[in-house]
């Protein structure tokens, strides 16, 4: 008899665990998805404030950072400022000591950009011609240079365009000065050959590696603009001077753009 | 009511062509050809252009003939030869050379001879006329450059003649490796302007 009652209650048990377990699977799915949502949102929300609070740690930094920079750039500039004051006093008293001592004034020069437009297709000049003429005021005779140094002078003007002779031109001389011994001399080109300073007395103390600049006291050139350096010192064939060989400051042979600097006299 | 002659248009029109040519292997040259260099030279298209011109369409006047040879006297032979240069080679050559922004003067006399010079050489009536107009255009260049040295000196350039004999070979080795190229269409162009000039 006892065996026959529980299996009843058996059967009823189980239906009731499988009621229970559907009854659970029906609610837990629907709140275990809002639970992920919310977890979700949660993480999104801290991980959030974590880059922001990051970021603006970040940013406080770099905001000190650029404090410090603006302070010492503000310092620099006041430097500089003074500096300026000081090189226009000086420039104020030259002018003034020029005139009392009765030598020309230095004037400002204007100077024209120019870009190159091509140079001359033969193995006898070495020519460039630029995109500036009389229209911009550039003139036969201007010095043509770079930040790097001389790059020729200026020898045929039309309206729009201009032909410059290269300081590797055999036509093209320049008055230059070996700056350590002050030493000044006159400067030729010889082509893809360095250019040569001739005439200069034996005995003189040249050495390889000597800046050469600008001597500048035809109102042509502009004065110590820097020319090249010293790359070798031999005797002349007659052995009575020397020949100084420079190499040139400036690569004439790769030129994009120049600058016109008009004569004094202008 | 035409303003011009059938000739006379036609003639503009073969003016006009040359002048377009002409400025082109001008521009050639300072765009392309300007960048590049052998031993620090570069070749010289406008030159060849000048001396293939002038081999190509040759001298207006007729070759003596074996009775003239036989008849006239050796002065006027010399004479006739001297004259039997190419004029439109000439002309050509004064074009390509006023193109020359030069400061000094030497190419309008030195190209408009050298166009003259090459109309002694008519390459037409030869077999291997392209090849041969190689050595040719190597001749010329060295004549071209002899005389920019030449008109150099007089003006008192120094180191003219050295500076000559290092450019003066390896120009004429590039200007004669490129006048193959120029002499095959310029000779096509003779042909179809002599063909057509015959039929009109």
């Amino acid at each position: 008899m006892q065996q026959r009652s529980r299996l009843p209650i058996d059967s009823e048990s189980t239906a009731e665990v499988v009621f229970l377990l559907i009854l659970i699977w029906m609610v837990a799915g629907p709140i275990s998805g809002a639970v992920l949502t919310v977890h979700t949102w949660a993480s999104s929300l801290f991980t959030k404030s974590a880059h922001q609070v990051e970021s603006t740690r970040k940013l406080a930094n770099e905001v000190i950072e650029a404090s410090a920079k603006i302070k010492a750039l503000e310092k620099k500039l006041a430097d500089q400022q003074l500096e300026l004051t000081r090189l226009r006093e000086q420039s104020k008293d030259t002018d003034r000591l020029r005139a009392l001592a009765g030598l020309r004034a230095t004037s400002e020069r204007r100077t024209i950009a120019a870009d190159v437009i091509t140079r001359n297709p033969d193995n006898w000049f070495q020519q460039i011609t630029i995109d500036k003429g009389a229209l911009d005021g550039v003139v036969v005779g201007s010095a043509v240079v770079t930040s790097d140094g001389v790059v020729g002078q200026v020898v045929s003007v039309s309206e729009k365009a201009s032909v410059v002779r290269l300081l590797t031109d055999q036509d093209q001389k320049v008055g230059v000065l070996i700056k350590r011994i002050a030493q000044p001399g006159v400067l030729s080109g010889r082509g893809r050959a360095p250019a040569v300073i001739d005439f200069i007395p034996v005995g003189t103390s040249v050495d390889v590696g000597d800046k050469v600049v600008c001597l500048g006291n035809g109102g042509i050139f502009p004065t110590s603009h820097p020319v090249g350096v010293v790359s070798g010192v031999r005797r002349d064939a007659n052995g009575t001077t020397l020949s100084i060989e420079v190499r040139l400051s400036e690569n004439l042979y790769d030129l994009r753009q120049v600058v016109v600097v008009q004569p004094e006299s202008i | 009511m035409a303003v011009l002659s059938e000739r006379a248009r036609k003639r503009t029109c073969d003016v006009a062509l040359t002048a377009f040519a002409g400025s082109l292997a001008w521009l050639i040259q300072l765009t392309v050809l300007n960048n590049f260099s052998f031993q620090g030279v570069i070749c010289n298209l406008p030159l060849i252009f000048t001396a293939l011109w002038g081999s190509v369409f040759g001298s207006r006047l007729p070759p003596l003939t074996p009775d003239d040879l036989r008849k006239a006297k050796v002065r006027e032979i010399f004479l006739h030869q001297l004259l039997s240069g190419s004029t439109s080679g000439a002309l050509v050559g004064a074009f390509v050379g006023a193109l020359y922004a030069s400061v000094l003067p030497v190419y309008p006399l030195c190209f408009p001879v050298i166009g003259w010079v090459t109309g002694y050489f008519c390459l037409r009536n030869l077999n291997q006329e392209t090849l041969i107009c190689i050595p040719l255009v190597l001749l010329a260049t060295v004549a071209a450059e002899s005389i920019m040295a030449w008109q150099l000196w007089m003006l008192g350039r120094p180191d003219v003649f050295s500076h000559l004999a290092q450019i003066a070979l390896p120009e004429g080795l590039l200007n004669a490796l490129i006048a193959p190229f120029v002499y095959f269409p310029m000779r096509r162009y003779y042909d179809f302007s002599t063909a057509e000039e015959a039929t009109g």
